[in-house]
């Protein structure tokens, strides 16, 4: 089911995936809008900037969920285009396997970067 | 019993240079088309954050390879496939609550999306270069 290889297709998972790519898109949208305004009104120009901004707890926060939605949006993305495009049903499992350990992979570095 | 006729193979008409596809549907490759991009990105992205993370000596690492040509090329280039990708998907969520269900409003808002991304791709092209 997870990926999208049930024998009853992706049309039984296809609303809540929906619903999550809009969700995630959104989220995304609203923190790049907040970073611009909030960068264009205090710039980060030195370590000093960065360290008082990247300490924040809030900020540590938000920007966990914009990389934890970016990857769910990523992974989403690519299922669709991977069952568009990739007919083989071996293929389209290695590739999809490999995008979802690939994806993991960068939440858990992320999660270490920025909680460390 | 009867015996079902062979079926025929349906034709198939897929010359590119001959197909024209509306506007929206463009719209929707790009959409893809970036998507996949920026996905290649997420990987760099960290690793920039990475790098401002790690002490005096990354931080200014980070800001020297930012200030770079080949640094420049990669955030302008992330930077335009974000916005054109950011404008179809803000089309993409206006057409699920049901803005440009008509043919020629889609129409209407796929090229905005178009000229809009160009001009931003123009606006921060000229931010990060001049």
């Amino acid at each position: 089911m997870a990926l999208g290889m049930s024998e009853r297709g992706s049309l039984h998972s296809g609303l809540g995936e929906w619903v999550v790519q809009r969700l995630t898109a959104v989220y995304m949208l609203l923190f790049i809008v907040m970073a611009l305004i909030r960068f264009s009104i205090s710039p980060v120009s030195s370590q000093a900037d960065w360290l008082l901004l990247s300490s924040g707890l809030l900020f540590q926060i938000t920007l966990l969920l914009f990389i934890f939605s970016l990857l769910a949006h990523a992974w989403l993305g690519l299922k669709s285009v991977f069952l568009d495009y990739v007919h083989p049903w071996r293929l389209r499992f290695l590739l999809l396997t490999v995008v979802a350990v690939l994806l993991l992979a960068a939440g858990a570095w992320a999660l270490l970067v920025i909680i460390i | 019993m009867v015996k079902m006729k062979k079926v025929e193979p349906r034709p198939v008409f897929l010359d590119l240079l001959q197909i024209r596809l509306p506007r929206g549907a463009l719209l929707s490759i790009a959409h893809r088309f970036t998507g996949v991009l920026l996905v290649l990105a997420i990987p760099l992205f960290i690793y920039l954050l990475q790098l401002l993370n790690s002490g005096a000596e990354g931080f200014s690492q980070a800001l020297s390879l930012l200030h770079s040509t080949s640094g420049k090329v990669f955030v302008s280039i992330t930077v335009w496939v974000l916005i054109q990708h950011s404008l179809s998907g803000i089309r993409h969520l206006l057409m699920d609550m049901g803005v440009s269900y008509d043919k020629n409003i889609a129409r209407i808002t796929a090229n905005v999306a178009f000229v809009l991304s160009l001009l931003l791709i123009i606006l921060t092209g000229v931010w990060i270069w001049l």
